[in-house]
C-alpha cells in the first residue's frame, strides 16, 4: 500500500504517453466533497467519486439522478402479488379442484399469505438484481485496480477519478487542478490492454463444461418424461415397491403343489355364503325326498335340463345318470305385497326389458337392434307370455334369472335374491295382464279402466 | 457539550418558542365552547325525546367517546414512546401531543353518564346487566364475576386514573421542565415512561374488553385490545400528522416542523395503519378459518344487511386507500396530501369503532343525527380542554435538552 | 488499533443533551478497518475457535448421520405419535425460525427507525439469521416422511397432475421460509459487499485475493456504487419489515387457523412475533457478548449496544407476558370449557413442569433488566439471555404438546416422550449452527466496517453539516 505523499511531484515527462485518466487521493470526506464541487465548477462533468462509506450530500454535488429502483421493486411486487393470487386460483380452484372442508374453492383471504410473501420475494430480486446490473457488476477487471494507492479506497482514503474522455479534460491542467483542489496525491490511470481484461480461458471452458454438464440431468429428466419405454422404472428409493409377499399366478415353494393362489378346503363355505334356505336362495323346495339336492340342486346345470324338460323333451342325456329336475317351489317363499312387485317392475326395467321389452315379449332394443343387424348368433328370447313360460313354477323362473338359460346369462352375481323375487312376482303379474279379464280387477279399480280400441 | 453552531440557532428558536402563545385563542375557545353548549342540548332533546329508552343515543354517546378517547389515549402512548426512546427528532411535536394526551380528563368525564346509567340497572347497551337475560345463559351466568355493574365502575375508575395521572403527569412534567430547564426531568419522564406504557397497555386492553367487547357478551377474541390499541394509535397519529402538516407550511411555525419532521410522522402514521390492518387481517382469517358458530356469528353480523357494505368501505378506505396514496416518499412530505389522507384515517377510525359497536344496537347500520351531534360535543368539548390546558403556555417543550437536535433535523 | 481494555468505557450514563459516541475511544476509518479485517485475515485461527469448531462440526455430522438415520428408518424413531403428533421438530423450527428473526429486525427495522447504533452488530445478527433460519429450514424438510418428495411442497408439475394446497398455512410456510431465507441472505450479502471489497484490496495470498475478489464482484466504492446501495439498502429494508412480521405471523397461523383449544386463539400473530423478536435478541446477546470479549470488538460493540439489546428484551418480554395473560383471561372469560381446561391443564397438567420452566423463564427471568446494573453486565445477561431461549423452546413445546396431548376427546390422550432421535438432533441444529457461525467469524467480516464507519464521530459532523 502506497502511502499519500503531501509534496508534489513534478509532472512527468512522459505527458505524450496515452493515460485512461488521472485518480487523485484526498484523506478525508470533507475534502472529497470540497474538492468535487469545485471541479465540476471548472467543467469537470464525467468524474467519479470513491470512498469507503457513502458520502451524505455527495449525490447533490454531483448533480447525480434518483436511481429508478423503487419501480422495480414495485414491479416485482406486483407481479408476485398477482402471480400468488393467480397460482391460488388456478391450481386450486380450476385446473385440480380441492374439496376442503366448506372452505370456497377460491378466496381472497387464504391466498393472500402465499401472494404477499411471493409480492415481497420477487420485488427483493428485482432491487437485488436491479442494484447489482445497474451498479455495473459483476466487473472484475478494472483499471483502477491496477493502481495500488487505490486500494485504500475501501479502507480510509477518499478518490476522485476523471477519465481522459471527459471534454475538460488535459493530463497537465488536470492533474495541477487536481492538486489544487486539496488532492494529497495524484496518479495516471493506465489504459488496460484488451487482452489483459478478459476472463482467462481456463475460466471460461470450465464455466461451458460445468453448464453443459448441468443441464444433463434436466434433459434426462425431461426425455424420460415424454417418452415411453417397455422397461420398468428405476426406484431409487425402493420404498414400498417390493414387498415380501406372493402374488396371484405365481409359484410358492411353500406348499406342495406349488401354487401360491390356495384353493378353498374342501366343505368350507365362505361366511355369508352358507345360503341354507333353498327356496329363496335357489328356488327349490327343501323338504323334498332327496335332501342331498336341497343343497346341490339349482345350479347352473339344471336350468337346461329343466327347460328341456317342460318343453316335453325328455332327459336322454346320458345312461346311468342320476341327473334329476329340481323340485322347484310354486309358492313365493317371501311375502308378495304392492311394494315387491314395483321393486321387481323398477328391477325389470333395469336388468330384463333392454332384450325381453317393456311388455315380456321379446321385443327389447337390444334384440330389435340386434335382429336389425342380422348378426345370426342372436336368439329371440322367448315370449314372457308364452304357455310353456307361464305354466313354470315361480322357483324355476328364479333359477332361470338366476343362473341363465341357453342364450341367456346369469343374473345371480348383478341382481340380489330378494330383488330376483321381485321380479319373478312382477313377471307373474305382468303375465296375468294378458290372461286377465274384467272380472279379475278390484270393482273400485274398474271404472277408472277403459276400454282399449 | 452543545455544538457551537446550533447554540445561536436554538436560542433563536426558543425565544420565538416562547412567543408561541395560541394567539387569538380567546375566539377558538369562546368557539367551543358555545359548540358544546349547543350540542349538549341538542342531545339532552334527544335523550328527552326518544324513543327506545334511550338506546340509540347510548350506543351513539359511546361511540363518540371512545372515538376521543381512544385519540388522547394514542397520544399519551405516543409521548411515553418518545421519551423512552430518548428521540430527539419529535421533541417540537410533542407538547401537542401531551396537550392532546392530557385532555384524557374530557372523554373520561363523558364516561360518566354510562357508568351512572349501568349502576343504575341500564341495560339497553349492556345487556349482561339485565339480571332476565344473564339467568339460565349458562356462558353469562359464569361471567358474571366479571361482568356486573359495581366491578365493572370500579374498573372503569382504574383505567381513568390511570390515564389522567398518565396523561397529566407527563404534561405537567414537560411544563415544569420549561421553566427548570432541569435535564434530570428529560430522565425522569423517560424512566417513568416505562410503567406507564405497560399501565397503558392493559388498561387499553381491558377497557376494551369491558365497553367494547362485551357489548356481545357471548363473543371473545384475545386480539381485541390489540386491536383498538392499533386504532388508536393511527388516530392519534393522523392528528399529530394534520397538527405537522399545517405547521410545515404556516409562517410561524416553519422552522419548528420541517419536511423531515411531517415525514417521519407520516411514516409512523403508515406503519401504525399497516399494522391495523395485520391485526384486523389475522383476527378476520383466524375466525374465518376455524369457522367455529361461536365465533364467527360477531363476523357474520358484520357481513350482513348492509353491514357488508361497511366492512367493504373500511377495508378500502382504512388500508387500501392511504396504503396506495401515501407509499411514494414525495407523498409523505407533501402537506396536501397527508392531511387529505389523515382526515380520511379520522373518519375511518370513527367508522371502525362503528363497525364494532353498532352491529349489536341495530341489524343494519343506521347513522343519523343523533351520532352525529354526539361526536360534534365529544370533539367539542376534548378540544376545549386541549385549548384551555395549553392556554397562556409554550406550543413547544423550550427547555428540552434535546431541543436543539430537533430543529435541526435534516436527513438527506 | 484497539484492543480489549481492562476497564471499558462506559457509555451508557448520559446527559440527555449529549448523544454518547457509538465508537468509543479513538477510532478513526482505517482503525476500523485494521481492527475488524484483521480478524478474517488471521493466518492460522485461535486455538479456543480451532477446539469450538471441532465440537460444533462433530455435533454437525452427528446431526447429518441421524438425519440419514431418520429418511432410512422412517419418521417412526421421533416420539411423534397420537395424539401429539407434532412434537419436537415443529418445536425445534418454530424455536430457530423465532431466533432469526432478531436479525432482520436489526438489519431492517432499527435502520427504519435510524438507530446508527446497530450499525456494529447489524452484520452479526444478519449472520445470525441466515444459520438460524438454515437450522429450521432442516426440521420441516426431514418430517414430511419421503423426503425425496420434497418437490410436490412446491407449485411445480408432477406426476400425480396435482398441486400444494394454497388453502393451508403449511404451504403459506413453506414460501413465507423461502422468501425469508432469501431476501435475508440477498440483504445479508449486499450490505457485506463493501466489506468483502475491503478484504479483497487487504489480501495478502492469492487465494484469498481471487475469493473475496468473485464475491465483491468488483466493488469499487464509487458514488453511483454507493448510491444504489444505499437505495437498495433502504427499499431491502423496507421489505423485509413485513416479511419478517409475516413469517412468524404465518408460523403462528399454522397453530392458530385450527380449532384445538389453546391454539385457536387470535393473539397468536403479534405474540409470536414479539416472542421472536424476544428469543432473537436474547440469542444476539448470549452470541455478542463472549464475542466481543474474544475477539476485541469492545469499543465497536459498546456497553451501550448491549444495554439497548437487554431493553428491547425486556419489552418484548413483556408483550409476551401480556399475550399469556391475555389468552388466560380470555379463557375463563369465553367460557369455552374446552379453552379453559387447556389453561388448567398447562399449570396442573402433567406438563406442568415445562409450563412453569416456560413462566419463570419468559416473564420473570426478564424482569432482571429493571435494574441497570444488570442491564450493563455483560455476563449477567448472558445467563438471563441463555434461560430466555430456555424458555422460549419451551413455550413453544408447551404450546404444541400439551394441547395436543390433552384436547377434546379424554379417551385420546396420551403423553407424549421425546425419543434420544428428537434430543440429539436438537443439538445436533446446535452445531450446525455453531459450525456456520464459527466460520462466519473466521472468513467474513463481523462487522459491517462501511456502516460503522459512516456513525464515526467525526463523520457524522460531516453528515450534518
Amino acid at each position: 500500500m502506497s502511502t499519500a505523499t503531501t509534496t508534489r511531484p513534478a509532472a512527468p515527462a512522459e505527458s505524450e504517453v496515452r493515460i485512461g485518466g488521472l485518480l487523485a487521493e484526498f484523506t478525508s470526506a470533507d475534502a472529497v466533497v470540497a474538492a468535487t464541487r469545485k471541479l465540476r465548477a471548472a467543467g469537470y462533468l464525467k468524474l467519479e467519486v470513491f470512498s469507503p462509506h457513502p458520502i451524505h450530500g455527495i449525490d447533490k454535488v454531483l448533480a447525480a439522478k434518483r436511481p429508478l429502483l423503487p419501480w422495480a421493486a414495485l414491479i416485482g411486487a406486483a407481479i408476485g402479488l398477482s402471480g400468488g393470487f393467480w397460482m391460488a386460483w388456478w391450481m386450486n380452484a380450476i385446473d385440480y379442484p380441492f374439496i376442503i372442508s366448506g372452505k370456497p374453492m377460491f378466496s381472497f383471504l387464504p391466498s393472500l399469505p402465499v401472494a404477499f410473501e411471493l409480492a415481497i420475494l420477487l420485488a427483493a430480486f428485482a432491487v437485488f438484481g436491479g442494484t447489482i446490473i445497474l451498479s455495473g457488476l459483476p466487473r472484475p477487471a478494472n483499471r483502477l485496480f491496477r493502481i495500488p494507492a487505490f486500494a485504500r479506497a475501501t479502507n480510509d482514503r477518499f478518490f476522485i477519478a476523471i477519465d481522459q474522455t471527459d471534454s475538460a479534460f488535459e493530463a497537465n491542467r488536470t492533474r495541477s487542478q487536481l492538486y489544487d483542489a486539496g488532492s494529497a496525491g495524484v496518479e495516471s490511470i493506465p489504459i488496460l490492454d484488451p487482452k489483459e481484461s478478459k476472463l482467462p480461458r481456463g475460466l471460461i471452458m470450465t464455466a461451458l463444461a460445468l453448464g453443459v454438464t448441468a443441464l444433463i440431468p434436466p434433459v434426462l429428466i425431461a426425455k424420460a418424461r415424454h417418452t415411453t419405454s417397455e422397461t420398468p422404472r428405476l426406484s431409487l428409493i425402493a420404498d414400498m415397491d417390493h414387498q415380501p409377499k406372493f402374488k396371484a399366478q405365481t409359484t410358492n415353494p411353500l406348499f406342495a403343489d406349488g401354487r401360491s393362489m390356495r384353493p378353498q378346503v374342501a366343505g368350507t363355505i365362505a361366511q355369508g355364503d352358507l345360503r341354507e334356505d333353498a327356496a329363496l336362495n335357489r328356488g327349490i323346495r327343501s323338504e323334498s325326498e332327496n335332501s342331498d339336492s336341497a343343497m346341490t340342486d339349482g345350479f347352473p346345470g339344471d336350468t337346461l335340463l329343466a327347460s328341456l324338460e317342460s318343453e316335453g323333451v325328455p332327459p336322454s342325456i346320458a345312461d346311468g345318470d342320476t341327473l334329476q329336475t329340481p323340485d322347484w317351489v310354486t309358492d313365493f317363499p317371501l311375502a308378495v305385497d304392492e311394494k315387491l312387485i314395483r321393486r321387481g317392475k323398477q328391477r325389470y326395467e333395469i336388468f330384463c326389458a333392454t332384450c325381453h321389452g317393456i311388455g315380456g315379449d321379446g321385443d327389447g332394443l337390444v334384440t330389435l337392434r340386434a335382429l336389425e343387424l342380422e348378426q345370426g348368433t342372436w336368439v329371440k328370447p322367448t315370449s314372457l307370455h308364452a304357455e310353456p313360460i307361464r305354466n313354470q313354477p315361480v322357483g324355476q323362473l328364479y333359477n332361470v334369472i338366476s343362473n341363465g338359460v341357453r342364450k341367456m346369462p346369469g343374473y345371480a352375481s348383478q341382481i340380489p335374491v330378494n330383488d330376483r323375487w321381485a321380479i319373478v312376482s312382477y313377471l307373474k303379474a305382468l303375465q296375468k295382464t294378458r290372461t286377465a279379464t274384467s272380472e279379475d280387477v278390484p270393482p273400485d279399480v274398474l271404472p277408472n279402466m277403459r276400454e282399449l280400441n | 457539550m452543545k455544538p457551537a453552531s446550533s447554540a445561536n440557532l436554538s436560542s433563536e428558536i426558543t425565544l420565538k418558542a416562547r412567543r408561541e402563545r395560541l394567539s387569538g385563542q380567546f375566539n377558538v375557545s369562546f368557539l367551543l365552547r358555545t359548540i358544546v353548549a349547543a350540542t349538549l342540548i341538542g342531545v339532552l332533546g334527544i335523550a328527552f325525546s326518544s324513543s327506545d329508552g334511550g338506546r340509540q343515543l347510548g350506543f351513539a354517546w359511546l361511540l363518540n367517546v371512545w372515538f376521543g378517547l381512544s385519540i388522547c389515549l394514542g397520544a399519551i402512548f405516543f409521548v411515553a414512546i418518545q421519551h423512552i426512546t430518548r428521540s430527539g427528532w419529535s421533541v417540537t411535536v410533542r407538547r401537542v401531543a401531551e396537550l392532546i394526551g392530557a385532555s384524557v380528563v374530557g372523554p373520561v368525564v363523558l364516561l360518566l353518564p354510562v357508568i351512572i346509567g349501568l349502576l343504575s340497572g341500564h341495560k339497553e347497551i349492556f345487556s349482561w346487566n339485565d339480571p332476565v337475560y344473564v339467568a339460565g345463559d349458562a356462558i353469562l351466568e359464569g361471567k358474571e364475576a366479571y361482568l356486573n355493574a359495581p366491578f365493572f365502575s370500579v374498573r372503569a375508575l382504574i383505567y381513568s386514573a390511570v390515564w389522567i395521572v398518565a396523561g397529566v403527569w407527563l404534561l405537567r412534567t414537560s411544563r415544569r421542565q420549561d421553566r427548570s430547564a432541569d435535564r434530570l426531568l428529560t430522565l425522569k419522564m423517560e424512566r417513568r415512561s416505562a410503567p406507564i406504557l405497560i399501565l397503558l397497555g392493559l388498561t387499553i386492553t381491558f377497557a376494551s374488553f369491558d365497553w367494547l367487547m362485551s357489548l356481545d357478551p357471548h363473543w371473545f377474541s384475545t386480539i381485541y385490545g390489540v386491536y383498538v390499541f392499533s386504532g388508536a394509535m393511527t388516530a392519534a397519529l393522523a392528528v399529530l400528522a394534520i397538527v405537522a402538516a399545517v405547521w410545515v407550511n404556516s409562517e410561524r411555525h416553519r422552522e419548528l416542523v420541517t419536511p423531515e419532521h411531517l415525514h417521519d410522522i407520516t411514516k409512523l402514521l403508515y406503519g401504525f395503519n399497516c399494522f391495523w390492518a395485520y391485526i384486523a387481517f389475522s383476527q378476520y382469517l383466524l375466525i374465518w378459518y376455524a369457522n367455529i358458530p361461536e365465533e364467527t356469528i360477531w363476523l357474520k353480523h358484520r357481513q350482513t344487511h348492509g353491514w357488508d357494505f361497511v366492512t367493504l368501505i373500511l377495508m378500502t378506505g382504512h388500508f387500501f386507500v392511504p396504503f396506495v396514496l401515501l407509499m411514494p416518499r414525495a407523498a409523505k412530505r407533501n402537506p396536501v396530501i397527508v392531511i387529505g389522507v389523515a382526515c380520511l384515517l379520522l373518519v375511518m377510525h370513527w367508522l371502525d369503532l362503528y363497525w364494532l359497536i353498532y352491529p349489536q344496537f341495530n341489524e343494519s347500520p343506521v347513522l343519523g343525527l343523533t351520532e352525529m351531534i354526539g361526536l360534534m360535543l365529544v370533539i367539542s368539548f376534548t378540544a376545549l380542554i386541549a385549548v384551555r390546558l395549553g392556554r397562556g403556555e409554550n406550543l413547544v417543550p423550550v427547555s428540552d435538552p434535546r431541543l436543539p437536535e430537533a430543529l435541526k433535523h435534516h436527513v438527506t | 488499533m484497539a484492543t480489549a481494555t481492562a476497564h471499558e468505557v462506559d457509555n451508557t450514563l448520559f446527559d440527555p443533551a449529549v448523544r454518547p459516541p457509538l465508537v468509543t475511544g479513538e477510532a478513526s476509518l482505517g482503525s476500523i478497518t485494521e481492527q475488524v479485517a484483521s480478524l478474517a485475515e488471521r493466518p492460522h485461527p485461535p486455538r479456543a475457535w480451532t477446539i469450538a469448531f471441532a465440537i460444533s462440526s462433530s455435533l454437525t455430522v452427528m446431526l447429518f448421520g441421524l438425519i440419514g438415520y431418520l429418511i432410512a428408518t422412517g419418521v417412526g424413531v421421533w416420539g411423534n405419535n397420537s395424539p401429539v403428533a407434532w412434537g419436537w421438530p415443529i418445536v425445534n423450527f418454530v424455536f430457530w425460525v423465532g431466533i432469526g428473526h432478531a436479525g432482520t429486525l436489526i438489519s431492517a427495522i432499527l435502520f427504519l427507525f435510524r438507530q446508527d447504533w446497530r450499525t456494529s452488530i447489524n452484520r452479526f445478527a444478519e449472520a445470525m439469521t441466515i444459520f438460524a433460519v438454515t437450522c429450521a429450514g432442516i426440521f420441516p424438510a426431514i418430517h414430511i416422511g419421503r423426503v425425496w418428495f420434497a418437490y410436490w411442497l412446491a407449485p411445480l408439475p408432477n406426476s400425480l397432475a396435482m398441486w400444494p394446497n394454497f388453502r393451508s398455512p403449511l404451504l403459506w410456510d413453506v414460501f413465507a421460509v423461502t422468501a425469508y431465507a432469501t431476501v435475508s441472505g440477498m440483504f445479508w450479502y449486499l450490505g457485506m459487499l463493501p466489506d468483502l471489497a475491503t478484504l479483497r484490496d487487504r489480501a495478502s495470498t492469492r487465494v484469498r485475493k481471487i475469493a473475496y475478489g468473485i464475491a465483491s464482484l468488483g466493488w469499487t466504492g464509487s458514488s453511483k456504487q454507493w448510491r444504489l446501495f444505499e437505495m437498495a439498502y433502504l427499499l431491502l429494508a423496507a421489505l423485509a419489515t413485513p416479511l419478517v412480521l409475516s413469517v412468524h405471523t404465518i408460523v403462528s397461523f399454522d397453530f392458530a387457523v385450527s380449532q384445538v383449544p389453546g391454539w385457536h386463539t387470535t393473539i397468536f400473530p403479534p405474540y409470536f412475533v414479539a416472542g421472536a423478536v424476544f428469543s432473537g435478541f436474547a440469542m444476539v446477546i448470549t452470541l455478542m457478548v463472549p464475542a466481543r470479549e474474544f475477539f476485541g470488538l469492545k469499543n465497536l460493540v459498546t456497553l451501550r449496544h448491549l444495554e439497548n439489546m437487554c431493553k428491547i428484551v425486556l419489552a418484548t418480554g413483556m408483550m409476551v407476558g401480556y399475550a399469556y395473560a391475555a389468552e388466560f383471561f380470555i379463557a375463563w372469560y369465553g367460557g369455552n370449557q374446552y379453552e379453559q381446561f387447556a389453561f388448567v391443564n398447562r399449570a396442573l397438567g402433567p406438563y406442568a413442569w415445562a409450563y412453569w420452566t416456560m413462566v419463570s423463564c419468559n416473564v420473570l427471568a426478564p424482569q432482571l433488566f429493571w435494574f441497570k446494573a444488570i442491564r450493563t453486565n455483560p455476563w449477567a445477561m448472558v445467563g438471563i439471555c441463555v434461560l430466555v431461549n430456555i424458555g422460549m423452546w419451551f413455550e413453544r413445546f408447551v404450546i404444541t404438546v400439551t394441547s395436543l396431548s390433552r384436547d377434546f376427546l379424554p379417551s385420546s390422550w396420551g403423553y407424549f416422550a421425546p425419543t434420544l432421535v428428537d434430543v440429539l438432533m436438537f443439538v445436533g441444529s446446535f452445531g450446525l449452527f455453531f459450525t456456520l457461525f464459527l466460520l462466519f467469524c473466521r472468513f467474513l467480516p463481523m462487522v459491517a466496517m462501511a456502516e460503522v464507519k459512516s456513525v464515526l464521530p467525526a463523520e457524522e459532523d460531516q453528515n450534518r453539516s
